[in-house]
């Protein structure tokens, strides 16, 4: 794996986010297997694998069913929008049907098969309509029918290699016992050892979590790990958690939050493309941050999408106005698009999906997620942390500037990994508080972790209004607001401190 | 396609036939090869057995080498070779494998033992 002194060239799949995942797609002109349990969607990748090669890249593809006979298979893909027998009477798509007869008895004499014939027939069809990409479904029906002795493994083997002569593009796909058992059933990886891509399919909280995880690419770079995917009504989109790091905080320009205060504890305003957290409990004006963000776009000029997923529409429109944020105008002249609904309604990855078409169309320059915490009802932390990845992931592309909140701050807290990783993701923190001081409950404000910038960093009272969020004098007088254990500090106490910090003495901007 | 039989008959069809001594149904057979000397072979070795087994006259056997005859390959949905495939009678069957194993080949395809003599002449 690790000599790549000449990395072969890669086939763009066409698939979103496979390309991401594979630093560019497959290895041309060679054979990577798919493997996974029944229903991860193997045969979904494996068509798609074709699909896109004739929409997208005007390559045919040859789809080698080994289990299904074409009608079938022709019917189960039409609801992903792939017309197959008009790309068959096109000349770009041609099946090569090597499903069973059904109803006819099938004998195996002897451990002499010679799977010639079949190659030929593929030779065939390739030639036919010049195929560049081809799709085997599955190996396993191969090993199902004849038996999985070694001279059946052999005539596999024999079929791979002479795949690859042909030249062609080739997926496999190959089952599985189980999520993390072997690389498949018959051990079919050990003839196209080279490049290896699983599917799972886990029940977490009773969804679906689909991942995909490429294990070997013949010695070309890709990406580790487990990458969450759905399969939607146009097919496989994959989430992939990584972002390319050089295209990171590449943009010094400086968005408003919608608060001039705010934007000055900021250094500026919210560096374009970055992730800032909003993290508070309920009632601290987590969502008018968010509200007051992307009605500050749309008075620039710039579109916005928000996602409320506490909130319906009405009580959003209701807690507008009252907060004094027109947002009416916005929505009604589409600068503001508007994603109202209950996380229930759906899987995190649906949900991403969603947010991620929406972000295609309406091509927003910010965007607001309220709440991340919300989610924890219908997904575990990992998936969670993925949708967080993979929405930055997305908005860091697009140069979308994000803005999500969070009720608790122990959901994104460093005593867990998924903590520990998000904040990685994340560039800038507003923790809003409640501060107990002498028998009162007040607000606080404190700005934390803008990367790569200079800001304000003491805690400053704030109260909600409506006028919105108005920033106050700091909190000097009070300590622990950041652990949730608010303290005051007498006159003494506040000098020493004072004297260690100096930079903390100095409110920014004023 | 290559007709090719003890008989010689010319004749292929979904329809039975009589012929032979013993009034008996032709057995009729489809052998896919991918062409070589050991293809012959194998045919050989089929068209020996069902000599013994069925008595000359009483079966056809159709040789189809897959690599000259793809399309008929691909309506077929061969992807083994070699496949014998039972015409006649139906229903139709179907074996893989080796050819030579005469015993087991005869059982898969259902063909009577082996007559203790010639056939008889009624």
């Amino acid at each position: 794996m690790a000599e790549t002194a000449h990395p072969l060239p890669k086939v763009p799949t066409g698939i979103p986010g496979l390309d991401h995942l594979t630093d560019g797609g497959l290895p041309e002109g060679v054979s990577t297997l798919v493997a996974g349990a029944t229903g991860t969607g193997k045969t979904v990748l494996g068509t798609q694998f074709l699909a896109a090669g004739v929409t997208q890249h005007g390559q045919p593809g040859v789809y080698v069913t080994l289990e299904e006979p074409p009608a079938k298979v022709r019917r189960g893909v039409a609801g992903f929008g792939w017309d197959v027998a008009a790309w068959e009477r096109k000349g770009t798509w041609r099946f090569v049907d090597a499903s069973p007869h059904v109803g006819e008895v099938e004998i195996v004499v002897g451990d002499d098969l010679d799977f010639t014939p079949l190659l030929a027939r593929i030779a065939e069809a390739v030639e036919q309509i010049g195929a560049r990409r081809l799709a085997v479904d599955s190996l396993a029906a191969v090993f199902g029918r004849f038996g999985s002795q070694a001279t059946v493994r052999r005539g596999m083997r024999d079929l791979i290699a002479g795949l690859e002569r042909l030249g062609v593009t080739a997926v496999l796909t190959a089952e599985r016992h189980a999520d993390y058992d072997g690389i498949s059933t018959y051990g079919v990886e050990e003839f196209v050892a080279d490049n290896v891509i699983l599917l799972r399919n886990h029940l977490a909280v009773e969804r679906r979590r689909r991942t995909v995880e490429v294990l070997k690419l013949r010695g070309t770079s890709h990406r580790k790990g487990e990458h969450p995917f759905t399969i939607a009504d146009d097919g496989i989109s994959i989430f992939p958690l990584s972002v390319l790091a050089l295209q990171q905080h590449g943009s010094e320009e400086r968005v408003s939050t919608g608060n001039a205060e705010l934007d000055r504890m900021c250094g500026g305003g919210l560096l374009r493309s970055s992730v800032t957290l909003v993290s508070g409990a309920t009632g601290t004006g987590k969502s008018l941050c968010g509200l007051q963000f992307v009605s500050a776009g749309a008075a620039a000029g710039e579109r916005g999408l928000l996602v409320a997923l506490e909130e319906s529409e009405a009580q959003l429109q209701r807690n507008a106005r009252g907060w004094g944020i027109g947002l009416e105008d916005a929505l009604t002249d589409g600068r503001v698009r508007l994603i109202a609904q209950y996380p229930e309604s759906g899987s995190v990855q649906d949900l991403l999906l969603q947010i991620k078409r929406a972000i295609d169309e309406h091509q927003p320059s910010r965007l607001v997620v309220d709440s991340l915490t919300s989610l924890a009802r219908i997904g575990t932390p990992d998936t969670i942390h993925e949708f967080l990845l993979g929405l930055s992931a997305f908005t860091q592309d697009a140069h979308i500037t994000l803005m999500f909140s969070a009720t608790s701050p122990s959901l994104l807290g460093e005593s867990t990994a998924t903590g520990a990783e998000a904040s990685t993701v994340v560039d800038c923190i507003f923790l809003l508080r409640y501060v107990e001081a002498y028998g009162e409950v007040r607000r606080g404000l404190v700005v934390l972790k803008i990367r790569g910038s200079e800001h304000e960093r003491v805690i400053r009272e704030y109260t909600l209004g409506s006028g919105g969020m108005r920033i106050g004098a700091p909190l000097r007088t009070t300590t622990g607001i950041l652990s949730g254990a608010a303290l005051q500090l007498t006159g003494a106490e506040q000098d020493r401190i004072r004297g260690s910090f100096p930079e903390d003495a100095e409110p920014g901007g004023g | 396609m290559v007709l090719d039989g003890p008989t010689g008959t010319p004749h292929r069809g979904p329809g039975t036939e009589r012929a032979g001594a013993s009034g008996a149904e032709v057995a009729r057979f489809s052998v896919y090869v991918a062409g070589g000397a050991e293809a012959s072979r194998a045919v050989a070795s089929f068209r020996d057995l069902c000599a013994r087994r069925l008595g000359r006259g009483s079966f056809a056997i159709t040789v189809i080498d897959v690599l000259a005859e793809r399309q008929r390959a691909e309506a077929d949905r061969i992807i083994v070779a070699p496949t014998v495939v039972r015409e006649s009678p139906l229903p139709r069957r179907r074996v893989v494998g080796d050819l030579t194993a005469a015993d087991a080949i005869a059982a898969a395809l259902g063909l009577p033992p082996e007559p203790a003599k010639e056939p008889t002449d009624g």
